[in-house]
C-alpha cells in the first residue's frame, strides 16, 4: 500500500478540524462514513489494525485526527493523505520509515475515469454484489503473479490471486477501487465500473528495493490464519536466501531444515525427514516431475538451483488429495518461467561450486526460456589437503534446469521443463559413486471462462546410481536405477469465492532397471550378473471441495482412491506355509510374462480439514490424512546411500499406509508483526519397511527374506514464533516429536529389540532453531542460524567376547543409546552493491561462517580395535568452522 | 583482498581435517551378560575345539569360561563324540582314529552345568580347494602417526591363487593368515650381555585383523583362476631380521558358516560412516532346545581347510630392511635386553611348521 510513488500534500487543516461526527458509533463503518463526509476523503485503514468494538469519544473537542486514531486501540498510529484521496489510518512507526510526517492533506475525493468497465450501466444486473474473476500478471514479463491480495476500499472483501494468477471477488454494484498488493510489487489501484459479472485483469509491477514491504508482508501473512491448511509451509527464494548456508551454496533443501518438524539424521546426511517419516516418505516434486534423490555431494547439498524456482512449498500436515504415493509430507518445486519480455538473469561466484541463470522472452509476450545451471570444483580443494587419500580424491557434481513456456493466449499456456543433475564422488582408490537424474515434463494449463481452470501434465524421467571398487582381483561396478512415466489431470472448478472444487486423476508408470555388477577392469574376476527388478502402474482419482461455510469456519472434504499393480515380467517365489520367508523356506516359484498382473492394491485415502477463526487474529485448524505408499525406499543405512534403490511393493511387500492427525493453533500479534503457532501431530503407519539383522539387500532377487513386518508411530509438537517485519526479522522454533518402529514378526529373525518400540534412527526428540535476519541497513544484512537438536540414537557396544583368537563387539538393543546433543551457530553478512532501482545489474557478496564456533558435533559412536584393545570412537563430520565466500550478481 | 581469500581458502581445507574421529569414553551400563559358544569341526583328522564362555564388559578380556558343559559332535548316524573338557571354557574332540570326511553331517550339542542344552542346525562337511600359490609384495603406502604426521612406509602383502575349477560346485572360502618370526639371543651388543645359553626364540604374530574377515563367495566371481587374493599385510620392520614366514588358512566354509562371517564382515566395517548399517551381535546357528527365541552368540563351524606357507629370509628381501638402532625387537639400546620368553606367544622350541 505505502509505495515510493505515492504522492503526499503538505496540508495538515483537515486533520486538525474539530471532530464534527457523533460521540458514539456501533461499528467502525458507521464511523467512517461521518469521517469521509467531513474529511472529503475516503477513509481507509489497514485491515490488520484493529478497530474498537464500540467507538465513542467524551467530547467533541477533539481533532478529527484525534477520532479517527483513538477509534482504533493499542498502537500507535498516525494518518496520513494518499494521492489526495484517501484518509489512510496505519501504524506511526510506518510512516516515519518512508520519512514523512504523520499528517498530510487532500481534498479530493473524486475516483476519477473508470480503469475498468464490466456490463452496461444502463441494463444494470439485477444482483447487488457481483462476482468477478481476474488475473493477475507481472506488466513487464506478462507472467502470473501468485499471491498477490486483492481488496476493496472498505476491506471487507478480498482474494488471494493462485498460481495461476487467478482470483475471484464479490464486488457491489457499481463504481469503487480495487486494490492489489504483493511483498516486492509495487501497490495497484483500479477504478472498477462493474454492472455486470466479468473478467479482468491486473497488471503489478515488480519493486526491485521497497522500503514499504512490510505493510505487503503483514497481509501475506494472515493467510496462514485463514487458509485450510496445517502444516503447509511456503519459502520464497529470498528467505531461503537469507539462511547462512555451508560453503555458501544457498540449498534449498538445508533451509527446510530450520523449520520446525524437519530434520536430517545428520550432516552431510542425503534428504530430509519430515515428521517421524523416513527419507523416501517425502514426495518431491519438481515442476510435476518425481524426484527420486535430491541431493548432490552425498548430501552436503541439494539438487535445486534457488535462481531458477519459482517458489518452495512443504506440506507436512494436510496434504491435498491432488497429491499421493507417500506416507509422510510433499515437496513442490516450481521453476519459474521465464519473462516474456526482458532478458536478465543471476550468477553467482563461490569457492565450491558456480551457478547462473539467465531467462528471457524468444517470441516477446509469446515464448520465453528459464535455464540454470551449476558446477562444481572441489577437487582443487581436496588436493591441498594434506591426506594422501584425500588428495586421491575427486568429487564433483552439475546440474541443469531450464524451461519454456509458451503463451498461446491468456488463457492457454504451455510449458516444458528440463531437469538434469549428475554427481560424482571416488574415495582415493578405494570406492566411488555416481548417480544422475533425470526429468522431462510437459505442462498445458487452461482457463475455461470465468470458473474452471485445468493443469494437464505429463513428463518421463529416470534416477541411475552406480557404485564401484576398483581395487582388487574382485573389481566390480554395481548399478541399479528407475525410469517412470507420470502424467496427471487437475481441474479446479470454483463457483464462488467461498467455495472451491479440485478434482483430477493420475497415473505413474514405474519400470525398476535391473540391478547389475560387471568386473571393473580386465584383472577382475567378478561374474557379470543381473537381478530384474519389478514393475507396477499406480493409478488415483482424487476429489477435494473446499467449503467456506462462513466467516468463521472453513472445511476441506477430499478423497484419493488409488491403485497400485505389479506388473510382469517377474518372479513370484513361494514358500512353506505357515513359515518364516527365508531362502531355506523357499518351495517353488511363478513366472509371469510382460504385462501380467503380479499383484494388486489399491485404496482410499481420505483427507479432511477444518479451520475455525477465532477472530481476525487467529484461528483453529484440524486434520486427518490417510495416506498410502507403493513405492519404498530400500535403504538400511544411517543416512541413505546413492545405491540406495527403490522397490514397488509386490505380493510379499505391502503399501505402507499412514494416518495422519494434526492440530493447529494459530495467532498473530501487533498487526501480523508476530506470528505464532502451535500444531501437534500423530502419525501411525502399517506395512513399514524395516529389516532383518544385517540384512543381504543388493542383487537379491528375494528381498521379502530380508524384511521384518514392522509398524510406526510418530508424534510430536512444534512451536512457532515469528517476527516478519521490520529491521530484525526471524523465526523460533521448537520441535519435540519422537519417531518409533515395532517388529511384528512371528519368527525370531523377524524381530527386533525383542519386538518392542525402538526410536527410529532419525528419532530426536528436541529441536530449536533461531533464525534471525538483521537488516542493518539498505546495503548489509547479518544472518544467524543457531540450531540444537536431541543426539541421535545409535546401537553401541556394550561388551566383547573372543571367537577363536578374535575379539568381537557385542552390541546393545538396536538404538538404545544417544549420542550427545547436536548445536551448532552460522553467521552470513550479505553485502548488496547494486542497489539502484534503475541499474543494470546487482551485485553482493556473502560471507558466511558455518559452525562458527567450531563445535565438534558427533555424528556416530562406533567401535575398533586399535592395537589389540577395543575402543570406542566418535566419529564429527564437520568439526570445525567453515568460512566461505559468495559473489552474485543480477543483470 | 588477496589475504582475505588465502584465510577463507584455508578455512575452507580445514574442513576436511575437521571431520575426525576421537576416542570417546562410552558412559554405557552393562549389559546382563550372554552365553557363547563357538565349535570348530574340520575334516580329517586333528583337534577339533568348542568354546564356552559369556561376554565380557567392554573392553576387558577376563573371559568368563562355561565349566562342567557336556559338549558332544554328533554325526548323520545319531553318534556322538564327547569333547573333553580342558579349562579355560575349552572343550576338545581330538579324532586320531575317525576321520571327518567331506558330505557327513555333524551336528553340535551342547548341555550348560545349569542344564540347558543347545544345538545347532546340522551341517554338511565341505570339501577343501587347494591354494595354488603363495607370495608376498613389498609395497609402500602412506601411513600417520598419532600425532597425525604422514610418512611412507614399506608393508609385506600377501596374497594367494586359487582355481575354482578345482573345485565341484562353488566354494564359499574364509581366509585367516598367521605370522612367525624368530630372533636369535646371540647378536646382541657388547654392552647388553648374552644370555645363557644361547637361544633362537620363536614368536607368533597373528596379522589378521577383527576388520578384516577375508571371504569369497565364489558364485560372484567367474569360474576359473582368482589370482592375487589378498590375505594379509605386515609392516616391513625389524621382525625380517632373521627367519620369518606366513602361513595362511583357506577354509571351505558351508553357507551358514559363510553367512555367520559374511555379517561379521559387514558389522566390523562399520567405520562410523553415515553410509553405514546399524551394527548388531550377529547370531549364528545354535539355538536353544528349550525356547527357540534363545539364538546364542557364536556358530557351529563345520569346514575343510588347505594351508599355504611362505618363508623367507633377510637375504631373500629386495629393498634392505630398514636400519635398526638395535638389532633386537623391541631391544632398548639403553637398557636391558629383552629374553625370549617375555614376547607373548613365544618359544624356544621350535614349532612343528617351521621349515
Amino acid at each position: 500500500m505505502l509505495c515510493s510513488n505515492y504522492l503526499y500534500s503538505q496540508s495538515t487543516d483537515i486533520l486538525s478540524t474539530k471532530w464534527e461526527g457523533k460521540l458514539n458509533y456501533p461499528d467502525v463503518e458507521a464511523f467512517s462514513k461521518d469521517v469521509s463526509a467531513q474529511s472529503n476523503l475516503l477513509f481507509y485503514y489497514d485491515p490488520s489494525l484493529k478497530p474498537r468494538k464500540i467507538i465513542s469519544f467524551k467530547s467533541n473537542d477533539i481533532s478529527l485526527e484525534d477520532a479517527v486514531t483513538s477509534a482504533f486501540s493499542g498502537f500507535d498510529l498516525g494518518v496520513m493523505i494518499y494521492r489526495d484521496q484517501f484518509l489512510v489510518v496505519v501504524p506511526r512507526k510506518a510512516l516515519e520509515q518512508i520519512g514523512i510526517a504523520p499528517q498530510s492533506v487532500s481534498s479530493s475525493v473524486d475516483l476519477g475515469e473508470s480503469d475498468i468497465v464490466l456490463g452496461d450501466y444502463r441494463v444494470p444486473s439485477l444482483a447487488d454484489s457481483l462476482l468477478i474473476q481476474g488475473r493477475v500478471v507481472d506488466s513487464e514479463s506478462g507472467k502470473a503473479v501468485e499471491d498477490v491480495r486483492i481488496f476493496l476500499q472498505d476491506q471487507q472483501r478480498g482474494a488471494l490471486s493462485d498460481e495461476n494468477g487467478t482470483f475471484s471477488i464479490t464486488v457491489p454494484k457499481g463504481k469503487q477501487l480495487v486494490f492489489a498488493q504483493k511483498l516486492g510489487f509495487e501497490s495497484e489501484r483500479v477504478v472498477l465500473e462493474a454492472w455486470g459479472e466479468g473478467d479482468i485483469t491486473i497488471e503489478v509491477s515488480e519493486e526491485p528495493y521497497s522500503l514499504q514491504e512490510i505493510l505487503v508482508q503483514a497481509r501475506a501473512n494472515d493467510a496462514s490464519i485463514r487458509t485450510l491448511d496445517v502444516g503447509l509451509t511456503e519459502l520464497t527464494m529470498s528467505s531461503i536466501k537469507e539462511i547462512p548456508a555451508l560453503f555458501g551454496e544457498v540449498d534449498v533443501v538445508k533451509s527446510l531444515n530450520s523449520l520446525p518438524g524437519v530434520s536430517t539424521v545428520g550432516e552431510g546426511a542425503s534428504g530430509f525427514n519430515v515428521r517421524g517419516g523416513g527419507i523416501g516418505q517425502n514426495l518431491i516434486l519438481l515442476d510435476e516431475g518425481l524426484i527420486f534423490n535430491s541431493s548432490h555431494a552425498l548430501g552436503l547439498f541439494s539438487v535445486f538451483n534457488a535462481d531458477a524456482l519459482e517458489k518452495v512449498s512443504l506440506y507436512k500436515g494436510h496434504v491435498p488429495a491432488q497429491f499421493g504415493g507417500r506416507n509422510s509430507s510433499v515437496l513442490k518445486v516450481e521453476i519459474k518461467d521465464g519473462d516474456y519480455q526482458n532478458y536478465h538473469g543471476n550468477a553467482g561466484i563461490g569457492l565450491f561450486a558456480s551457478r547462473i541463470q539467465f531467462e528471457g522472452p524468444i517470441l516477446e509476450n509469446k515464448l520465453s526460456f528459464n535455464v540454470g545451471a551449476r558446477f562444481s570444483y572441489s577437487d582443487w580443494l581436496l588436493g591441498l589437503v594434506d591426506d594422501f587419500d584425500i588428495q586421491n580424491s575427486s568429487a564433483g557434481f552439475n546440474d541443469l534446469t531450464s524451461k519454456i513456456s509458451y503463451k498461446l493466449s491468456d488463457k492457454t499456456i504451455f510449458s516444458g521443463s528440463w531437469f538434469q543433475s549428475s554427481d560424482q564422488f571416488t574415495f582415493s582408490d578405494e570406492f566411488g559413486y555416481e548417480w544422475q537424474s533425470r526429468l522431462g515434463n510437459f505442462r498445458w494449463r487452461q482457463i475455461y471462462g470465468d470458473k474452471l481452470t485445468s493443469l494437464f501434465s505429463v513428463g518421463t524421467g529416470s534416477y541411475t546410481s552406480e557404485l564401484n571398487e576398483p581395487g582388487g582381483p574382485e573389481a566390480f561396478t554395481l548399478e541399479n536405477g528407475v525410469d517412470f512415466i507420470r502424467s496427471k489431470l487437475l481441474v479446479n472448478y470454483n463457483p464462488s469465492p467461498a467455495h472451491k472444487l479440485e478434482f483430477g486423476a493420475e497415473g505413474v508408470a514405474y519400470d525398476m532397471q535391473p540391478e547389475k555388477v560387471a568386473p571393473l577392469g580386465e584383472q577382475s574376476v567378478t561374474l557379470a550378473r543381473e537381478v530384474d527388478k519389478d514393475q507396477g502402474l499406480e493409478l488415483a482419482v482424487f476429489v477435494e471441495d473446499e467449503i467456506k461455510i462462513n466467516d468463521l469456519l472453513g472445511v476441506s472434504l477430499g478423497v484419493r482412491y488409488s491403485q497400485f499393480t505389479q506388473t510382469g515380467p517377474g518372479t513370484v517365489y513361494l514358500y512353506e506355509e505357515g513359515g518364516p520367508l527365508e531362502l531355506n523356506t523357499t518351495t517353488d516359484s511363478l513366472l509371469f510374462q510382460s504385462g501380467d498382473e503380479l499383484q494388486t492394491y489399491s485404496g482410499f485415502e481420505p483427507r479432511v480439514s477444518f479451520r475455525w477463526l477465532l477472530d481476525e487474529e487467529s484461528s483453529i485448524k484440524l486434520s486427518y490424512n490417510r495416506m498410502r505408499q507403493y513405492m519404498q525406499l530400500i535403504s538400511n543405512t544411517t543416512a541413505a546411500t546413492p545405491v540406495d534403490f527403490w522397490q514397488t511393493t509386490t505380493r510379499y511387500i505391502a503399501p505402507t499406509v499412514a494416518d495422519n492427525y494434526s492440530f493447529g493453533y494459530y495467532k498473530s500479534f501487533a498487526q501480523n508483526m508476530w506470528e505464532t503457532s502451535l500444531e501437534g501431530y500423530y502419525r501411525s503407519g502399517d506395512n513399514v519397511v524395516s529389516y532383518k539383522e544385517v540384512p543381504d539387500l543388493l542383487l537379491n532377487n528375494q528381498l521379502e527374506t530380508e524384511l521384518a513386518p514392522a509398524e510406526s508411530r510418530a508424534y510430536g509438537a512444534e512451536l512457532s514464533i515469528k517476527k516478519v517485519r521490520g529491521k530484525l526479522t526471524g523465526w523460533l522454533a521448537y520441535t519435540y516429536a519422537r519417531t518409533e518402529l515395532r517388529t511384528l514378526g512371528e519368527f525370531p529373525a523377524e524381530v527386533i529389540n525383542q519386538g518392542d518400540w525402538f526410536p527410529a534412527n532419525f528419532d530426536k526428540p528436541h529441536q530449536l532453531n533461531l533464525q534471525m535476519a538483521l537488516k542493518a541497513n539498505i546495503r548489509n544484512t547479518i544472518s544467524f542460524n543457531f540450531t540444537y537438536e536431541s543426539g541421535r540414537p545409535v546401537t553401541a557396544p556394550v561388551g566383547n567376547y573372543i571367537i577363536g583368537e578374535q575379539p568381537i563387539p557385542q552390541y546393545s538393543l538396536r538404538n538404545a543409546f544417544r549420542i550427545p546433543d547436536y548445536h551448532r551457530l552460522d553467521v552470513s553478512w550479505t553485502m548488496n552493491n547494486g542497489i539502484i532501482k534503475r541499474r543494470k545489474y546487482k551485485s553482493s557478496f556473502t560471507f558466511a561462517i558455518y559452525n562458527l564456533y567450531a563445535r565438534r558435533n558427533p555424528f556416530s559412536i562406533f567401535f575398533r580395535r586399535e592395537n589389540g584393545i577395543p575402543n570406542a570412537f566418535r566419529l564429527s563430520v564437520i568439526g570445525t568452522m567453515v568460512p566461505s565466500v559468495t559473489y552474485n550478481i543480477s543483470f | 583482498m588477496r589475504n582475505f581469500f588465502s584465510y577463507i581458502c584455508v578455512g575452507c581445507l580445514a574442513v576436511m581435517l575437521g571431520g575426525c574421529v576421537e576416542t570417546v569414553e562410552l558412559d554405557a551400563p552393562r549389559v546382563e551378560e550372554e552365553l557363547v559358544i563357538y565349535g570348530n569341526l574340520h575334516a580329517g583328522l586333528g583337534r577339533n575345539e568348542v568354546q564356552i564362555a559369556y561376554t565380557q564388559e567392554f573392553g576387558t578380556f577376563n573371559i568368563q569360561e562355561e565349566t562342567g558343559a557336556s559338549v558332544f559332535f554328533i554325526d548323520g548316524n545319531g553318534e556322538k563324540f564327547t569333547c573333553a573338557e580342558e579349562g579355560s571354557g575349552i572343550y576338545a574332540w581330538i579324532n586320531e582314529d575317525r576321520p571327518v570326511r567331506p558330505g557327513e553331517v555333524f551336528t553340535l550339542e551342547v548341555t550348560t552345568a545349569a542344564g540347558v542344552t543347545y544345538r545347532s542346525t546340522p551341517e554338511t562337511v565341505p570339501a577343501a580347494l587347494p591354494i595354488r600359490n603363495i607370495y608376498f609384495e613389498l609395497n609402500d603406502d602412506v601411513v600417520r602417526d598419532q600425532f597425525g604426521n604422514e610418512f611412507s612406509k614399506t608393508f609385506m602383502d600377501i596374497f594367494v591363487d586359487v582355481d575354482l575349477r578345482d573345485y565341484e560346485g562353488s566354494p564359499l572360502l574364509r581366509w585367516q593368515t598367521f605370522n612367525a618370526y624368530t630372533f636369535r639371543e646371540i647378536e646382541l651388543p657388547t654392552f647388553c650381555p648374552p644370555q645363557n645359553p644361547i637361544k633362537r626364540c620363536y614368536i607368533d604374530d597373528g596379522i589378521t585383523q577383527p576388520e578384516d574377515v577375508l571371504i569369497l563367495d565364489s558364485k560372484d566371481v567367474s569360474r576359473g583362476e582368482v589370482k592375487g587374493i589378498w590375505v594379509g599385510r605386515k609392516p616391513f620392520d625389524s621382525t625380517f631380521n632373521d627367519l620369518n614366514i606366513f602361513r595362511v588358512f583357506q577354509r571351505t566354509l558351508t553357507s551358514t558358516g559363510f553367512t555367520y562371517w559374511e555379517n561379521q564382515a559387514k558389522v566390523f566395517g562399520q567405520g562410523g560412516s553415515i553410509f553405514d548399517s546399524a551394527p548388531t551381535s550377529v547370531r549364528g546357528n545354535i539355538v536353544n532346545q528349550n525356547d527357540p527365541d534363545d539364538q546364542v552368540l557364536g556358530n557351529f563351524e563345520v569346514f575343510s581347510a588347505d594351508t599355504a606357507m611362505i618363508s623367507m629370509n633377510l637375504t631373500d628381501l629386495n629393498p634392505a630392511i630398514p636400519p635398526q638402532i638395535c638389532q633386537f625387537r623391541r631391544c632398548n639400546v639403553n637398557g636391558p635386553c629383552i629374553a625370549c620368553e617375555q614376547f607373548q606367544n613365544s618359544s624356544t622350541i621350535k614349532p612343528d611348521y617351521f621349515p
